[in-house]
């Protein structure tokens, strides 16, 4: 699940999953709530998507900012999103794209601000700034 | 952090004192008056900013301007000046939005003569400049075209009749920062501006026609052509998706290499490498670049405003001049007194503004209140790298801001109030209701108190177009 909390400025959101497949796509579903797309076709080309990072935290961050530019420079924006591989430092995703033809909301990046992946009781979670 | 922690230097400046965490290497100060202090403390920034008192080379102190609010790594209105030979650069202190800046238009008319045509004006404005997002600008560039604006910035842009000399003439730095390297900035970061060239964007970002409602300076007002009654014009925004791809990038690399320089930081978004090293100079010199695309695209936005200025006024609505441009979201070189030596240093400015002696300085307030000209001061040389705030400076965050302010009433509102507004979106128009930013007035005259920058002339909205 994701929440928003307060944030003065931009949008700060709090993840909680049970595991890190799931945290990444609920990440993702996060930043595409806050972009809110308009006239989004349906499912249409899959493309593969290879992340590298130093740590799990960078790689969520990182990941997202992928999306992020395949939104603004390809108008796509993720259907499904297949983990190929989902590791500490890096990631293989399979992308089922839709086309999207505009969106409200500016999202100029994910931030590392008070990213950090933490395990407690068997669930991961972490927050992320969103820069608006 | 509490009230006991601050020491007050003067009436509208405050100090946390090194002694305040461990790892500061010097003190942190903010400018605010003393009713502004629980809108400060309401937030995170001033740890934002104690963190930035631990970077690596910080000089004299990490500084906040009183329109400064919780931001991510540094907090927004940071001012911070780091040694070219043992300090570092951090795109976290410049934002992601490079040069994010204003500049300001005057023309030749009153109210009186805009009146009857304002509602033509706001719709011609709305047709020139592309806004929201996802929608691009008329200019698309190929590679070799863009890297010359990336290059040149401004002056690319009025080599290709989008401007006149005279516009370079009043605009920082001349609208060019010559270190850019377009090499430097990644194929999708170029691919990211492709198209944005003379683009608002969304946000808090704008085309306003104001009225200058009060004139406090009359000798410094009549220097940049200014008289109470004059109708002018503001443009609010930046580097687009371009600038953002810049800093988003550099970031991964400083994350990467920050091990290799032993550097150790309170917080991610504050990654950072020394000025000198190979991954310094290549941010310093993709910034640059970033720098010059927002530049660029203020005149070409500059272009398309005189163009939609034209259209509604014929030639009876004579030209619109540029008063001033500045930037508020940069690193430059400088030199600065310190320890009683000149000093050249890399001063971030991540939501404030330049204010060297005599330089215009424009602070934009919300689009219901007022913004602001005024005169960079000798004192903001002394105290505060040569700089002052950037705008009013949210109070609300936006999910409180929609959940109180109706998007109907608010326009009602600015219409009763004399203020045309063109919004992309509701949910965009109540984030930046007024009530969502501190009172500009306060936040002026907490820096003209301070002698920083002194008010010249107070203008208020008459017509709104965001994106």
């Amino acid at each position: 699940m994701h929440e928003i909390l307060p944030h003065i400025a931009d949008v700060r959101v709090r993840l909680v999953t049970g595991e890190l497949t799931s945290l990444f796509r609920e990440a993702s579903d996060a930043l595409f709530e806050l972009v809110r797309p308009l006239r989004a076709a349906g499912i249409g080309e899959t493309i593969t998507l290879t992340v590298k990072a130093h740590d799990s935290t960078a790689l969520l961050v990182d990941f997202l900012n992928e999306l992020l530019l395949l939104l603004e420079t390809h108008h796509f924006l993720p259907g499904q999103i297949d983990f190929l591989e989902l590791g500490d430092q890096r990631l293989v995703a399979s992308i089922a794209m839709r086309a999207v033809e505009s969106w409200e909301r500016d999202v100029k990046a994910v931030t590392y601000h008070e990213a950090e992946i933490r395990s407690v009781d068997g669930e991961l979670s972490t927050t992320l700034v969103f820069d608006i | 952090m509490n009230r006991s922690s601050l020491e007050r230097i003067s009436e509208s400046l405050w100090e946390i004192p090194r002694s305040y965490r461990d790892d500061m290497r010097v003190p942190a100060r903010f400018y605010a008056s003393e009713s502004m202090l629980d809108d400060i403390h309401g937030d995170r920034s001033l740890d934002q900013l104690v963190n930035v008192a631990t970077l690596p080379g910080i000089r004299r102190y990490a500084i906040a301007m009183p329109d400064a609010h919780e931001g991510y790594g540094f907090p927004i209105g940071g001012v911070a000046a780091f040694d070219l030979d043992e300090g570092v650069i951090s795109p976290g202190g410049i934002g992601y939005d490079i040069n994010c800046g204003v500049r300001m238009l005057r023309s030749t008319l009153t109210r009186h003569d805009v009146s009857a045509h304002l509602e033509a004006l706001v719709q011609q404005l709305s047709r020139e400049v592309p806004s929201g997002v996802g929608r691009g600008g008329v200019l698309r560039l190929d590679e070799a075209n863009l890297d010359r604006v990336l290059a040149f910035g401004s002056k690319r842009m009025v080599e290709l009749g989008y401007g006149t000399e005279a516009d370079l003439d009043r605009t920082e730095s001349r609208g060019t920062l010559t270190d850019a390297d377009p090499a430097l900035v990644s194929r999708q970061a170029k691919q990211r501006g492709a198209d944005q060239l003379g683009t608002m964007g969304a946000g808090n970002h704008f085309v306003e026609v104001d009225l200058v409602e009060r004139v406090f300076d009359a000798e410094a007002a009549a220097m940049h052509g200014i008289t109470e009654g004059q109708v002018v014009m503001l443009i609010h925004t930046g580097s687009r998706g371009l600038g953002h791809q810049v800093a988003t990038d550099y970031l991964k690399t400083m994350t990467r290499a920050m091990t290799k320089h032993a550097i150790r930081i309170p917080d991610r978004e504050l990654a950072c490498v020394p000025f000198r090293s190979a991954e310094g100079r290549d941010y310093f010199g993709a910034m640059s670049a970033g720098a010059n695309f927002a530049w660029a695209n203020r005149q070409l936005i500059t272009s398309e405003v005189r163009r939609a200025w034209h259209a509604v006024f014929g030639a009876s609505g004579g030209t619109l001049e540029l008063v001033y441009d500045v930037a508020h979201n940069i690193a430059k070189i400088e030199e600065h007194l310190i320890g009683g030596h000149s000093r050249r240093v890399v001063v971030h400015r991540k939501g404030a503004t330049r204010a060297f002696e005599g330089q215009p300085v424009l602070i934009p307030g919300s689009m219901g209140t007022a913004s602001y000209l005024l005169t960079g001061r000798r004192e903001a040389m002394n105290t505060s790298f040569g700089s002052a705030c950037h705008g009013a400076g949210r109070r609300m965050s936006r999910s409180k801001a929609k959940r109180e302010v109706d998007a109907g009433e608010l326009r009602e509102r600015l219409r009763r109030g004399g203020i045309s507004v063109r919004a992309g979106s509701n949910a965009g128009l109540v984030e930046e209701a007024p009530e969502a930013y501190k009172d500009v007035d306060a936040v002026v005259e907490v820096v003209h108190r301070a002698g920083i920058a002194t008010k010249v002339a107070r203008l208020r909205p008459i017509a709104v177009v965001k994106g």
